[in-house]
C-alpha cells in the first residue's frame, strides 16, 4: 500500500512541476459481489475486482482528467501528462477560469464500522439466503407472477491526495438488497418494492431479515390487487417517510445541486426566499454513519458538513463542489462525488431528508377530514424546474380521520415547490434508511428520508 | 496481459471447470464535458477488463477483474470457480457455443479516431459552442458531451471459440436552451453517434439550436384523441420496446406478449424490421456477439408479419430455435442494430394529412414491452392542425398501447436517421390519447 501512496504523491508532485496550479489523485480498489435472483433462479451472480487511479489537474483555470487501471509508474506519468496537456489545451476556450474555494488541509483515515465483513461470508450462504427469500415470496400466493431479488455488497478502499497536502484514506463497506414483486389477477398488475442498505456489514441481513421482508412485499402486492384506482385531481395527502424520501431527493434535491443551479433550476437566485411552508426544513447530510450515502469526506478531500438547504421554508444554501462554491462565494459542503476512479467528481446528494416536526404520525391522519394516504414510491421522473411524476406503491382513501379503502395504480405529479409550500403538518417520526442508487451521468449510492407529512398534491390513477 | 485468453480458459478447465468462457475488453478515448456553456472537463480514459465464466456440473460462476497481473488472474479463476461451486445448478444450461466462421464487417474502425489528439476533440467542442451561440442570440449551449473511443475485444471458450475485434466510435450530445427576455425558456437535446469521424458538427449544432427556438412560447394543449407523429428519438424508443418483446430470454420467461405470435400479422404491411449485426458502420456492428457467436442479419417483422425471434445459444436450445448471434451475455439476449425499412412520405407529406395531431420529439415515461403500456410525458412537442404545425406544446401526457400502435402506423418518412442502435424513420400513428397535464 505504501508504494501505491508513494506513486500517488509523485503523481501530484509531477503535475505541479509541469505547471498545474492544483492537482489531485484518487486511487480506488473495489471488491464486490452481486446476486440477481428472478422467479426462483439465480439469473446472474458475479464477483468483481475493480482498481484504478484518476488524476485531475487545474491549469490556467481549466480542468483535465486522466484515468488508468494500472498502478505502474510509466502509465501514471502518461496519465499526468495527458491530464495536464488537456487542461492547458482547453484553457483557451474557457471564458471563466475555474477556481477552488478554500478548504482545510486534512490528513485522516476513516473506515465504516462493520460487525460482519461481507467479504468473509461465503457466497454460498448469501445465495442460499436470498433464494429462500425469493421462494417464500412466491409461495405466499399463487397470484405472485414475478419475483426479483437483488443483493450486492462491496468494500471500497480509497486513497486521496492533493497538491495542498490533503491525504485521506477511506475504507467503506456497503451491503444492499432489494425485493420487487409483481402480483397479477386478470388484467390487474400490481407491483411492490422495498430495499434495505447501509454502509455496514453483512449484519444488515440479521437486522432486517430478507425472508420476512420478501413476505411483506408479496403481501403488499397481493393486497393491492383488489384496490380501486383513485379519481384524479389536487388532493390533500398524507405522505409516509418512504414516498417523502423520494420527493425530497428526486423532485427537490437535484434542483439544489449547485452545478444544476448555475445551469438553471427552480431554485436559481432564490436564496433567502420562501420556497416551502414554515414547517419545512430540508437537510443534506454526510451521515449518519451507517447510512447508505455516508460520505465523511467527498472525492475532493473536503470534510462533509450538513447542508441546511431549506430552513423553516426559506432557501438557505445549495450543495457545492469546491469549484461551484468559489463561483458562488459559498462555504464548501463536501458534496463532490464520483462513481469511481474513472470519473471526475460532480455535485451529488448524500443523505437527504426533511427534518421532523411536532405531530404524531397517526394524529396527522386522524386530523384529516378527506384525503389520501400515500406510502412508498416505485419510480418516476423529475426535472430541473421542479416538475415531477412518481408512481406510488400503496394508498388509502382517508375519510374523517380513518383509512377507509385502499387504492392502487396511484401516481402523483406536480411541482415540488408548490407541494412543499402546501405542507401543513410535519410528523416527529424522522426515518432514514431508504437507500438508492442516484444517476446523474454517474451512479452514486444515496440515502434519505423524513417523517410523515401532510400536503396538497395532484393524484392520478392509472389502470 | 502476460497470459493469453486461451491459456486462462485452459487453466480454468484444468482447475475443475467443465467449460470456461473468457472476454477481454480494452478501450481508451477522450471525453469533453460542457457545462453552463463552458468546457468543464476534458477526460482521457484507458481501461482494461477481464471476465471469466466457468461452468461446472451446470453451475455457473462469473468473476471479473481489471487487474491483469498474474496473481490477480489466478485469483480470478479461483473466484469464478468458487462462485460456480456456491451456486445452484442451472437446469436449462446445455453447452457453450461451438466455433463458427466470423463475417467481415466494414466501417466500424476509423484510424482517424484512434489518432485523435485531445486538442482536436477540444476543437470540436469549441466549434459546437461557437455555432450554437452565433446561431441566434436567444440560444445558449447549456451542457454537452463529446466522446471518442477505440476498443478491442477478445473472446475465447473451452470449445475452441476464439475471436478478436476492434472498433472506434464517436458520439456527441448537446442540450441547448432558448430564452426570450423574461419568458420561460425552452430547451432541446440533440445527439449523433458514428463509428467514423464523420459527424457534421455544424449541422448538429444548428439543428439543436433551431429545435430549442421552435419550442419557445409553448402553450398548453386541450386534451384530444388524434395522430401521433413520433420524432426520431421517440420512434427509436418505440421500436426498441417492440424488439425487446422478440428477445429469446423474454419469450422463454413468459414476459413477452408475442411469444405465440410467430407467423401472425402483428403490424401494418409497410413495416419491416431487421436486426442487422453486420450493418456497415452500424452502431452495434461487430464480428461476434457476447458469447462469441457470429453476428448476422435476422428478419424480425416482414411486411407486418412476425417472422423470427432473437436468440443466443442458451435460449435457442431451450426454445428449440436457431441462435441468431444476439447474445448480450451467455444467458441474455439483446438486439444489435435495428433496421426499420423506410416509408414513402416526406416529412411535409406526413404532416399534411393530419387533421389534429401532435409531433413529439422527446418523451419521458413508460414504454413497456410486457404489456404494451405507453404512458408518459411529451417533453418537447408541437400541435398539428389541418396539416400544419401550429404551436409548441407545453408538457402533456400521452397514452397508448405499443402493440395496438404497430397496427395503426399510418405513414413513415423515406428519410431515416441512425438514432443510437436504431435506424428509424419518423412515424405517424393514428388514434393516440393526449391529455393536458
Amino acid at each position: 500500500m505504501s508504494s501505491i501512496k508513494d506513486m500517488l504523491e509523485r503523481a501530484v508532485e509531477l503535475a505541479v512541476k509541469k505547471g498545474a496550479s492544483f492537482a489531485e489523485v484518487r486511487y480506488e480498489n473495489v471488491y464486490s459481489t452481486s446476486i440477481t435472483i428472478r422467479n426462483g433462479a439465480v439469473e446472474a451472480s458475479a464477483s468483481s475486482v475493480v482498481k484504478g487511479l484518476g488524476v485531475r489537474t487545474l491549469v490556467n483555470g481549466s480542468w483535465g482528467y486522466a484515468t488508468i487501471e494500472r498502478i505502474d509508474w510509466p502509465l501514471i506519468e502518461k496519465a499526468v501528462e495527458n491530464a495536464y496537456k488537456m487542461a492547458r489545451a482547453s484553457a483557451n476556450l474557457r471564458r471563466r477560469r475555474a477556481s477552488l474555494a478554500e478548504v482545510e488541509i486534512v490528513k485522516d483515515k476513516v473506515s465504516s464500522k462493520v460487525k460482519i465483513d461481507p467479504s468473509g461470508v461465503p457466497i454460498e450462504e448469501k445465495i442460499d439466503l436470498f433464494l429462500r427469500a425469493d421462494k417464500e415470496a412466491r409461495k405466499y400466493d399463487e397470484r405472485i407472477k414475478d419475483s426479483n431479488v437483488v443483493y450486492a455488497d462491496s468494500v471500497v478502499q480509497k486513497f486521496y491526495m492533493n497538491s495542498e497536502g490533503t491525504d485521506i484514506s477511506m475504507k467503506i463497506h456497503r451491503v444492499r438488497y432489494g425485493i420487487r414483486i409483481t402480483a397479477r389477477e386478470g388484467n390487474v398488475i400490481s407491483p411492490a418494492y422495498e430495499a434495505v442498505g447501509g454502509t455496514k456489514g453483512y449484519e444488515i441481513v440479521h437486522e432486517k431479515d430478507p425472508i420476512e421482508l420478501a413476505i411483506k412485499v408479496s403481501k403488499r402486492a397481493v393486497d393491492l390487487l383488489h384496490a380501486e384506482v383513485p379519481k384524479g385531481g389536487l388532493t390533500t395527502a398524507v405522505l409516509d417517510n418512504n414516498i417523502l424520501a423520494l420527493i425530497v431527493h428526486e423532485a427537490f434535491g437535484h434542483t439544489a445541486e449547485a452545478d444544476l443551479v448555475l445551469s438553471g433550476t427552480i431554485l436559481t437566485n432564490k436564496v433567502g426566499k420562501k420556497v416551502a411552508s414554515d414547517l419545512v426544513t430540508i437537510i443534506d447530510s454526510p451521515g449518519p454513519e451507517g447510512a447508505y450515502g455516508w460520505t465523511p469526506y467527498d472525492d475532493e478531500g473536503v470534510k462533509g458538513r450538513d447542508v441546511t438547504i431549506v430552513k423553516n421554508g426559506v432557501l438557505l444554501e445549495y450543495m457545492q463542489s469546491r469549484e461551484t462554491a468559489a463561483l458562488m462565494n459559498a462555504k464548501p459542503t463536501g458534496n463532490a462525488r464520483a462513481q469511481n476512479y474513472a470519473y471526475p467528481p460532480l455535485v451529488r446528494m448524500r443523505n437527504t431528508y426533511m427534518a421532523p416536526g411536532d405531530w404524531e404520525p397517526n394524529e396527522i391522519i386522524e386530523d384529516t377530514k378527506e384525503g389520501i394516504y400515500l406510502k412508498g414510491g416505485i419510480g418516476g421522473q423529475a426535472d430541473a424546474n421542479g416538475e415531477f411524476m412518481f408512481s406510488v406503491q400503496e394508498a388509502w382513501y382517508i375519510r374523517n380521520g380513518s383509512l377507509e379503502k385502499p387504492f392502487r395504480g396511484v401516481t402523483i405529479s406536480g411541482n415540488a415547490i408548490e407541494v412543499l409550500k402546501s405542507v401543513d403538518a410535519v410528523g416527529k417520526d424522522l426515518k432514514l434508511g431508504f437507500p438508492g442508487i442516484c444517476g446523474k451521468f454517474q451512479s452514486v449510492p444515496v440515502d434519505g428520508g423524513g417523517p410523515h407529512i401532510r400536503c396538497k398534491i395532484i393524484v392520478g390513477g392509472r389502470r | 496481459m502476460e497470459i493469453s485468453l486461451e491459456e486462462i480458459v485452459n487453466k480454468a478447465v484444468r482447475l475443475g471447470a467443465d467449460e470456461a468462457h473468457a472476454t477481454y475488453i480494452e478501450s481508451r478515448g477522450y471525453s469533453v464535458a460542457i457545462n453552463i456553456g463552458e468546457i468543464s472537463n476534458v477526460i482521457w480514459r484507458h481501461s482494461r477488463g477481464l471476465e471469466l465464466i466457468v461452468i461446472r456440473d451446470k453451475k455457473i460462476g462469473v468473476a471479473t477483474t481489471n487487474d491483469l497481473s498474474t496473481s490477480s488472474i489466478d485469483d480470478l479463476i479461483k473466484r469464478a470457480l468458487n462462485m460456480a461451486n456456491s451456486s445452484p445448478k442451472n437446469p436449462w444450461w446445455s453447452r457453450l457455443p461451438e466455433p463458427k466462421p466470423y463475417p467481415e464487417v466494414s466501417g466500424t474502425y476509423d484510424k482517424r479516431i484512434e489518432e485523435l489528439r485531445p486538442e482536436e476533440i477540444i476543437e470540436i467542442a469549441g466549434t459546437a459552442m461557437k455555432e450554437i451561440s452565433s446561431y441566434d442570440k436567444r440560444v445558449s449551449l447549456r451542457s454537452g458531451v463529446i466522446n471518442s473511443s477505440i476498443s478491442k475485444r477478445i473472446i475465447a471458450n473451452s470449445n475452441g471459440v476464439y475471436g478478436e475485434d476492434k472498433g472506434t466510435s464517436i458520439s456527441m450530445a448537446f442540450v441547448v436552451l432558448a430564452k426570450e427576455k423574461e419568458k420561460v425558456g425552452s430547451f432541446a437535446i440533440g445527439h449523433r453517434e458514428s463509428r467514423n469521424l464523420d459527424i457534421d458538427i455544424q449541422e448538429l449544432s444548428r439543428e439543436v439550436a433551431e429545435k430549442a427556438l421552435t419550442s419557445l412560447n409553448a402553450r398548453p394543449v386541450k386534451s384530444f384523441k388524434g395522430s401521433l407523429i413520433m420524432g426520431y428519438d421517440v420512434a427509436m424508443q418505440f421500436f426498441a420496446t417492440v424488439v425487446a418483446a422478440m428477445c429469446g430470454d423474454n419469450i422463454w420467461k413468459g414476459r413477452s406478449p408475442l411469444a405465440n405470435k410467430k407467423g401472425e400479422v402483428i403490424a401494418v404491411e409497410n413495416l419491416t424490421i431487421i436486426d442487422d449485426g453486420i450493418m456497415p458502420a452500424g452502431y452495434s456492428s461487430s464480428k461476434f456477439d457476447a458469447e462469441g457467436s457470429p453476428r448476422r442479419r435476422t428478419v424480425l417483422i416482414e411486411r407486418g408479419e412476425l417472422k423470427n425471434f432473437l436468440h443466443n445459444t442458451y435460449t435457442a436450445n431451450i426454445l428449440n430455435e436457431e441462435a441468431t448471434g444476439n447474445a448480450s451475455s451467455l444467458l441474455s439476449v439483446g438486439p444489435s442494430n435495428i433496421d426499420i425499412k423506410p416509408g414513402d412520405y416526406t416529412f411535409e407529406e406526413l404532416i399534411e394529412d393530419v387533421k389534429e395531431g401532435i409531433l413529439v420529439e422527446r418523451f419521458s415515461g413508460h414504454m413497456r414491452f410486457e404489456d404494451g403500456l405507453l404512458s408518459g410525458v411529451a417533453k418537447q412537442a408541437f400541435k398539428i392542425e389541418n396539416g400544419k404545425i401550429t404551436y409548441p406544446v407545453k408538457e402533456c401526457m400521452i397514452f397508448g398501447n405499443v402493440y395496438q400502435m404497430l397496427k395503426q402506423i399510418s405513414g413513415m418518412t423515406k428519410e431515416r436517421r441512425n438514432c443510437y442502435f436504431v435506424v428509424t424513420p419518423i412515424v405517424r400513428v393514428g388514434n393516440i390519447t393526449v391529455v393536458s397535464k
